[in-house]
């Protein structure tokens, strides 16, 4: 247990919730290294922010769960020394000053480094007696980035941090996170729309639909087992025997999505290429709204 | 305790204009009104309006009735008398002058405990909140301390200053009128002692108060909206269905005693010294209190009389099943 506890952040074996009759999370089961970066991605209502707020204690819920070692039901209190999250967009208090919310978190935090939270607010345009209400939207999560960042925490769950910012805030976030934040002690879980966008910085991909886990790999994993073929049109029973795991019509041509065929095999059908996260996701999720 | 200590400054921050700026606007619009009402009775030349006026809580009647043991054939005399009296009056009730300022922070505890855990979550801010290591047990005790402690101190402080400002003008004003009571009124050890009588109720305070500060943080904490319909509206509702049932079905129940026992308990409470209504207090010194002037000390003697009460502990035990279901709900309530 304790072996597990030190090189996993999370565990989860048969984690389940349901509202009523609605199931949001159906039994679902994974292991989260430390060190990783961990994007989480699915429909809306699939059970992402469920999944999450489980992890953070925030909901009761069936199953186990242990998040660096501690059972997120009965230990939250000195869980959330080690945690940090950032759950949406705008939730900083309207009233909140920058140099109050500095001063509360230091003295609350016992892991807040005032120094470096300042030294990321001097590169932004926010004042230290500016209150959120007078922040815009890209303001805000630059000040709560700045706070969370400055908290030497193991892990950090972020749900949709980017909602409504723009692409040069959302770039900017990003990296700061990746440049400054992240190193090997440190776990990072995201769930986001924006897929392409954190493809670059993820080391593991979860996918998530109708409250089950349909897709995990890491992302070395991801490149060597799906390939997208353009099928020469001759080709297209042979390739249709393949199995691929989506197709679709593109210029008279039809593109295929394979999972875990060589290579080499596919390079004869067709012109080769690897797939985004994206067209992945695409490709699994079909029929989600249906 | 330094958690407790920041917890408590947030609240601060967030309700700077009702705990702070609202009291002392309140303040400074009474001392205002306190100079008009100086300013017409200073040509009307009636002491006596002047007098009332200064002070709310003074039974007028004793003013008459001091004039008995006055002598009354020199004329200087009476004056040096009445003054004395007046001195006295003064001294006993200046603090009365500030009762708006108490009144209106009652209102400002009602609301802050009715809003305060309903508003984090309306704005989400509460999720920011929980993502520090502050327990929901240690937010919640950080809020009641903030309704029953740290709200009455700082109408303490106010009302005090408005109170000794009222006294000082109104002295001016009869020294005006040749009345020198100054060395009268401020050597009265009452002046000094009525601040510190008001501090050692606090504690009482706060525990008259924990069925209301309980209940309200308790509906804050569960409604989904309209937190005041809730509040206000499930004990009205619950008096009116009982009295319903009495009227109807003939039940045997005392629709007077369940509003005075329970829903202005859980209503009113916060209102300073409700205490005095419970009705255990010995009568006959109820009758003693009336027949002198008003005093702080008889009412500070009464509040703390009022630990001897069974009204008194089966509140404060409510109050803290309540609030226990409050923590119980930010803990573990779905949020969003």
């Amino acid at each position: 247990m304790n072996a597990t506890d030190k090189s996993t952040a999370v565990t989860a074996t048969g984690l389940t919730k349901r509202y009523g009759k609605q199931t949001a999370v159906d039994n679902i089961s994974f292991d989260i290294p430390l060190g990783r970066i961990v994007g989480l991605i699915g429909p809306n209502g699939s059970g992402k922010t469920t999944t999450l707020n489980a992890l953070l204690g925030l909901i009761p819920f069936d199953g186990q769960l242990s998040v660096l070692g501690f059972d997120p039901r009965t230990q939250r209190d000195a869980l959330m020394n080690e945690v940090c999250f950032i759950a949406d967009v705008a939730i900083l208090p309207r009233w909140l000053r920058v140099c109050d919310a500095i001063d509360f978190l230091a003295g609350v935090h016992p892991k807040f480094n005032r120094a470096k939270a300042e030294r990321y607010l001097a590169l932004t345009k926010l004042q230290p007696t500016m209150k959120v209400k007078s922040m815009s939207k890209g303001m805000v999560v630059q000040l709560h980035l700045a706070l969370v960042m400055a908290i030497d925490a193991r892990l950090l769950v972020l749900d949709e941090p980017t909602l409504g910012l723009d692409i040069l805030y959302r770039k900017q976030f990003y990296q700061n996170l990746l440049e400054d934040y992240f190193d090997e002690q440190r776990t990072i879980i995201i769930t986001t729309h924006q897929v392409e966008e954190i493809e670059t910085i993820l080391s593991d991909l979860m996918f998530i639909r109708e409250g089950k886990i349909v897709l995990s790999t890491s992302m070395e994993d991801f490149a060597q087992r799906y390939v997208e073929v353009m099928v020469e049109p001759d080709r297209l029973a042979a390739a249709t025997a393949l199995g691929p795991i989506d197709q679709c019509a593109v210029f008279g041509k039809t593109v295929m999505l394979f999972d875990g065929v060589a290579k080499e095999q596919l390079q004869m059908l067709g012109e080769t290429r690897n797939p985004g996260v994206a067209d992945l996701f695409v490709a699994t999720m079909k029929g989600s709204y249906v | 305790m330094k958690t407790m200590q920041w917890l408590i400054k947030r609240e601060f921050w967030e309700n700077k204009g009702s705990f702070v700026w609202a009291p002392t606007i309140l303040a400074g619009a009474m001392i205002l009104l306190l100079f008009i009402t100086l300013g017409i009775s200073n040509s009307v030349h009636n002491l006596q309006v002047q007098y009332s006026d200064s002070s709310d809580n003074v039974d007028s009647g004793s003013l008459v009735t001091s004039n008995v043991n006055t002598t009354t054939d020199i004329d200087g005399h009476v004056v040096h008398s009445l003054a004395t009296k007046l001195a006295e009056t003064l001294g006993n009730a200046y603090m009365g002058f500030s009762l708006p300022i108490f009144l209106a922070l009652a209102l400002v505890i009602f609301f802050y405990c009715l809003n305060g855990l309903y508003d984090e979550r309306r704005d989400r801010s509460i999720l920011f909140w929980k993502s520090l290591p502050v327990s929901d047990h240690i937010t919640i005790i950080s809020k009641l301390v903030t309704a029953g402690v740290i709200i009455p101190l700082i109408a303490i402080g106010i009302g005090f200053l408005t109170a000794l400002l009222a006294l000082l003008i109104g002295c001016i004003a009869l020294s005006v009128k040749g009345i020198h009571i100054f060395g009268l009124v401020f050597s009265a050890p009452e002046v000094y002692l009525a601040p510190i009588q008001l501090l050692a109720m606090v504690p009482i305070y706060l525990l008259w108060a924990l069925p209301t500060l309980g209940w309200l943080m308790m509906v804050s904490s569960w409604a989904r909206s309209k937190v005041f319909l809730w509040a206000v509206g499930m004990p009205l509702l619950s008096a009116l269905l009982l009295w319903w049932m009495q009227k109807i079905a003939g039940l045997d129940v005392s629709v007077g005693w369940y509003m005075k026992h329970i829903v202005s308990r859980l209503l009113l409470s916060v209102l300073p010294g409700r205490w005095s209504d419970v009705g255990l207090i010995d009568p006959e010194h109820n009758i003693n209190v009336h027949h002198s002037a008003f005093n702080l000390a008889d009412t500070l003697h009464e509040a703390w009389m009022s630990l001897g009460t069974v009204e008194m502990w089966v509140g404060v035990i409510a109050g803290l099943v309540m609030l226990g279901v409050a923590v119980y709900m930010r803990r573990w309530r779905e949020q969003g």
